[in-house]
């Protein structure tokens, strides 16, 4: 497989191409954003976060297909999950993206892995996992307030 | 005609493969490659004539001051200054504009008065001049753009005034390729007594230079974008200014004497060349700009223009694509931005990555203009003396594989 096409599966290019998760969120409490100055990806998380569990996502702004598909996939499988269980979501995939090793995603996840191509683009991999560092700051900036 | 087919010859690394495909390099508005001559003056320097300038007394030192010095003869001799005195080197033209927005701006300008820039400027020269601004108080103005992304030229009239104490305007916009006409800025620089700075980092390297027919106070430039090595920078700057203007950097080499208590500067150039400078590079500069000026740079520009001809009606013809640059190709140098419908330009980039094909994708460091043109940035290809028609056919393919894996044309029917 030629490695652009490891790169731009199907499904990415889907989920970049049709975000259904993309705009703002009435109910949101918690906004985060940010930014990878170099390529100039911005994303802003908007967030419902009630009861230690994301209620509701979406998000704006704009990247390349990597970012867009990552942010969408991402939102998809953290709405209506614990924060304990998307933390440890967010460990793993940005643990698939960046160890050595050969991380395999747990069942329910496993279309996650369609992004594991971008681990042989070292320079994209900051593309995939802005969203989730994001979406990391914004369940710490909840966490704070509780306390 | 320029033979770029033989002059690609001299550069090694266009030899060389990337992705397992021949090397199609065409971001050299980023940095240009280096020819062999330039590659050798560099290590021969270091192999048989290193040592200190201006302070050994023995054989080697002497040698080595000679030939920074020959440098800075043809540096002179490149851009037509009066004298070499006028010719500073620095590191990089970023480091040039610093210098004269410390030496000079910070020394002389006062509060309200306005340093005009135009909408397309490189971040090195605004940043530096933002600083400035915010501290002595003075204000930044911008001469607009044109729809056809040019300045507009009729409209400065409207941005100059009294208050105008400097102009400092890139010579080519290193994001569109526009060339802007510096003569005619300096005109309008001239009849509000404004100092005239000119960006030259993509000027430089792809048009003939002469700053006295120009009328410019400053001209910056940077020898890794002219074949040159990394790390050398110049700063042409007239007498009278640099007389009147305070060091930049303080340290060795730059001063007459120090005193317990104080110090007095060098004369020029010395006295804003602190430190041990990149010798080695600033030697091997000379031998670009010898490669340069046997290429001529007339040649040079009229090669990229005929690339561009073969270029734009080719991929004028790719679905979804728009190009941003001016249409008046005898304004314009060998850049060809652009963006892909749906497509974001770090994408188009990999993409030709893996088709050995090397592109800058971005804001270019021009956000600014990003802003103005209401896009997070383009593709760009930047051509020179060594690129060929044939980089243009590669160029087109790629991008065509782009159109293809992220479905353009569907996604343009489905659109209209």
């Amino acid at each position: 497989m030629k490695l652009s096409e490891e790169l731009y599966k199907e499904i990415i290019i889907e989920y970049s191409q049709n975000p259904r998760h993309y705009g703002e969120l009435e109910e949101a409490n918690i906004h985060e954003e940010g930014v990878n100055r170099g390529c100039g990806d911005e994303i802003q998380l908007h967030l419902h976060l009630e009861d230690q569990e994301i209620k509701g996502i979406r998000f704006t702004g704009q990247g390349c297909s990597i970012c867009v598909a990552s942010t969408e996939m991402m939102t998809c499988y953290v709405e209506k999950r614990s924060l304990a269980t998307v933390k440890e979501l967010i460990h793993l995939f940005k643990t698939m993206l960046t160890s050595r090793q050969d991380i395999q995603m747990p069942k329910d996840y496993e279309e996650l892995e369609a992004l594991k191509g971008v681990k042989k683009f070292p320079i994209r991999v900051k593309c995939a996992t802005l969203s989730w560092n994001i979406l990391e700051q914004a369940i710490q900036k909840y966490e704070a307030i509780q306390k | 005609m320029l033979n770029y087919k033989e002059i690609k010859k001299d550069f090694p690394i266009l030899q060389t493969n990337m992705n397992g495909k021949p090397l199609v390099y065409l971001d050299s508005a980023a940095s240009s490659q280096k020819p062999q001559r330039v590659i050798d003056a560099f290590s021969d320097f270091y192999r048989c004539r290193n040592a200190n300038i201006h302070r050994g007394a023995y054989r080697l030192s002497y040698e080595a001051t000679d030939l920074f010095e020959l440098t800075r003869e043809k540096v002179k001799e490149f851009l037509n200054a009066k004298e070499p005195e006028e010719i500073i080197f620095t590191r990089n033209t970023t480091e040039s504009i610093n210098l004269v927005a410390y030496s000079y701006a910070m020394k002389f300008l006062k509060e309200g008065d306005e340093i005009l820039v135009s909408e397309m400027e490189h971040h090195s020269n605004l940043v530096p001049w933002m600083m400035v601004a915010e501290k002595k108080g003075a204000k930044l103005k911008h001469i607009p753009l044109t729809d056809d992304y040019q300045l507009d030229y009729e409209r400065i009239p409207e941005v100059l005034s009294e208050r105008t104490k400097i102009i400092s305007i890139a010579h080519m916009s290193n994001a569109l390729g526009t060339i802007h006409d510096l003569k005619k800025i300096s005109d309008y620089a001239k009849q509000v007594n404004a100092v005239f700075v000119v960006d030259g980092a993509q000027g430089a390297s792809h048009l003939p230079v002469d700053v006295q027919e120009i009328g410019c106070d400053f001209y910056a430039l940077s020898a890794h974008k002219m074949l040159g090595p990394t790390g050398v920078g110049v700063l042409y700057g007239r007498r009278e200014l640099l007389e009147k203007m305070d060091p930049f950097l303080g340290g060795g080499s730059m001063i007459f004497s120090v005193w317990k208590d104080g110090f007095k500067p060098g004369p020029l150039p010395n006295k804003f060349e602190a430190g041990t400078p990149d010798v080695a590079g600033v030697v091997a500069f000379a031998v670009a700009l010898e490669y340069l000026k046997q290429i001529g740079l007339e040649n040079i520009h009229n090669h990229e223009v005929a690339l561009l001809e073969y270029a734009i009606p080719k991929l004028k013809e790719i679905p979804g694509i728009k190009l941003y640059g001016t249409n008046d190709l005898s304004k314009r140098g060998g850049i060809i931005s652009f963006l892909l419908e749906g497509v974001h330009p770090h994408d188009i980039g990999t993409i030709l990555d893996e088709e050995g094909i090397a592109i800058r994708a971005g804001h270019h460091c021009c956000e600014p203009l990003m802003r103005k043109l209401q896009i997070p940035g383009t593709a760009r290809a930047s051509l020179y003396l060594y690129n060929g028609f044939e980089d243009i056919d590669a160029l087109v393919e790629g991008i065509q594989k782009a159109v293809k894996i992220f479905k353009v044309e569907e996604k343009i029917r489905k659109a209209s």
